[in-house]
């Protein structure tokens, strides 16, 4: 069952010369197995509504409902239990590390569940799969000997071990070198088609999110600007270009192109594919003929 | 709940008082203190009181902000009122079956109520019309006389710069570790003691390893930037007293003043 965000709003230090609004009136739903990226400048509220969509932060206005149950109605009890369903991973959650050994760093959420220590140990084998990291070799590491990709890792299968349905990451790729970024978008994308988790990615950095996300949120100033998948974006570039978003060259190219009705697919993995459907094109004397069967 | 720390925030609006020399404000709230030690109850005191309104008035930082610093401390006023009352000795008023209320008691704690209050509004009326760095700026330059005695005022100025400036980050900070780890199934609140001191753990390691890894981040981009203490040092905008500041001072001082002769 879906997430549904209902023309929430969010308000910082309501009442003081330091008022600022975050959002400004919001509504989508989220669906069951989705992958979503919101995306937006800095400010735009992309975080705030994030916190919201597990309870951390109430709307100051609207409401949000997670499987039937409206957030701000939940006691204590029921809060705790929605943020195990709703994991989200903060921007630069290695900085929470704290325990010395990796095992009981990855425990922790789990311990604090109340589980019996081997569904603990299950389910810490399960995340240090999940997060693509190897079980022998980094149960008994010293936290502060790992490398800030492997602590990157270690601190995303701190919140597996939950075991949510619905995963929020803010921002998980800032900081990290291509290599870690290529491993930790390939584990997202294998929690989302094998265990049928939906993610929720907040970032600014285009280049990688459209190679895992179908869907994009475009947030300016606290307000939605576009909803949709790669094609409206492509539709609209022109306009989100100003605010400083940018795709990666395959896109831009293919983007210019349909501006000369070229009439291209955008629905694109890698830059090779975009070659190979200008290449059909080409191929096919620039007339459409028949309908694409590019997947 | 962290952002209502508005205690001692310093508030953006437009007024004389935010225009003053942050020296001669630091000097006319000194002024002020004193005197609200040392005036004669009810004349004078009534005289500071009405003052400070005049200042909060002036200053255009809305009266809901100095009730804000008011209300943090009204706790110390209530128990400091109440142990006034009960243990000053003199001609009874009251007569319950433990505790005695005699007219000096009520007389005393109505005094103290009234200066502590007049203290805490003249400390909010600086720290409200005065931003942190001209704050530091004006000390610094109080302060100057005892660098000759071998103080190290503009470290110390330095110092209280530095912890001024990273308070709000911080704040943030400790809200944003706080929040990662209840989506962890962290509970601060709930528990036996020994069990949330444990958990609080999960909270300080991160905090502190913060803390210590910014310190060494600052203390090398001041070296960075050639910074190596006061000595010989300038500033890029020069603090200036104005006529207005001395009149200021000059005012102040000179209500302050009034009766206590």
């Amino acid at each position: 069952m879906p997430i549904s965000v209902e023309n929430i709003s969010f308000v910082y230090q309501k009442g003081t010369p330091f008022e600022r609004k975050a959002l400004k009136g919001v509504s989508f739903t989220i669906d069951d197995g989705e992958v979503l990226g919101i995306i937006g400048p800095t400010g735009s509220g992309k975080s705030t509504l994030l916190q919201m969509l597990n309870g951390l932060l109430q709307p100051s206005a609207g409401r949000i409902v997670v499987d039937d149950r409206e957030i701000s109605c939940l006691k204590k009890r029921e809060l705790s239990r929605l943020r195990q369903e709703v994991g989200l991973i903060f921007q630069y959650p290695e900085e929470q590390i704290f325990e010395s050994r990796v095992y009981d760093e990855v425990a922790f959420a789990a311990r604090n569940m109340g589980l019996a220590s081997q569904e603990i140990e299950e389910r810490v084998k399960d995340a240090f799969q999940n997060a693509g990291l190897s079980y022998d070799a980094f149960k008994n590491r010293r936290t502060d000997s790992l490398s800030s990709g492997e602590k990157r890792r270690v601190a995303i299968a701190s919140i597996l071990v939950l075991k949510p349905r619905y995963l929020l990451l803010d921002e998980p790729t800032a900081g990290l070198d291509f290599e870690g970024r290529r491993a930790l978008l390939d584990c997202l994308l294998s929690l989302n088609q094998a265990g049928r988790t939906t993610v929720v990615i907040v970032s600014h950095d285009l280049t990688y999110l459209v190679r895992v996300c179908k869907r994009f949120i475009l947030l300016k100033d606290g307000n939605i600007l576009l909803d949709g998948d790669i094609s409206v974006l492509l539709e609209h570039y022109g306009d989100f270009k100003e605010q400083g978003m940018e795709l990666p060259a395959a896109y831009e190219l293919i983007y210019k192109l349909n501006l000369r009705k070229w009439g291209l697919e955008p629905y694109i993995k890698k830059p090779e594919e975009a070659v190979r459907v200008i290449a059909e094109r080409i191929g096919t004397g620039q007339k459409k003929q028949e309908p694409e069967s590019t997947n | 709940m962290y952002h209502d720390i508005s205690l001692g925030q310093y508030i953006p609006v437009q007024s004389t008082l935010h225009k003053l020399d942050p020296r001669s404000k630091i000097a006319a709230t000194s002024i002020l203190v004193m005197a609200a030690f040392m005036a004669d109850f009810p004349e004078q005191v009534s005289l500071l009181l009405l003052l400070v309104a005049v200042l909060i008035w002036v200053s255009r930082v809305s009266l809901r902000d100095y009730l804000k610093a008011l209300r943090s401390f009204l706790f110390i006023i209530i128990i400091t009122a109440l142990m006034q009352m009960f243990f000053t000795g003199g001609e009874n008023l009251l007569n319950l079956r433990f505790i005695t209320v005699s007219f000096e008691g009520v007389l005393a704690a109505a005094s103290f109520t009234v200066r502590f209050v007049i203290i805490l509004l003249a400390v909010r009326i600086l720290t409200a019309t005065t931003t942190p760095m001209a704050m530091t700026r004006g000390l610094e330059k109080v302060l100057e006389p005892f660098k000759r005695m071998g103080f190290p005022v503009h470290e110390l100025v330095m110092i209280m710069t530095i912890s001024l400036r990273f308070i709000p980050l911080y704040i943030e900070e400790a809200g944003r570790i706080r929040k990662a780890q209840i989506c962890r199934g962290a509970d601060y609140r709930e528990g036996p003691l020994v069990k949330r001191a444990i958990k609080l753990t999960s909270f300080l390691v991160p905090l502190f390893r913060i803390s210590f890894q910014r310190a060494g981040d600052l203390a090398q981009a001041m070296e960075a930037r050639a910074y190596r203490g006061g000595e010989g040092r300038t500033h890029l905008y020069r603090l200036q007293m104005r006529l207005i500041d001395y009149l200021y001072i000059l005012l102040i001082a000179a209500i302050s003043v009034i009766g206590l002769y």
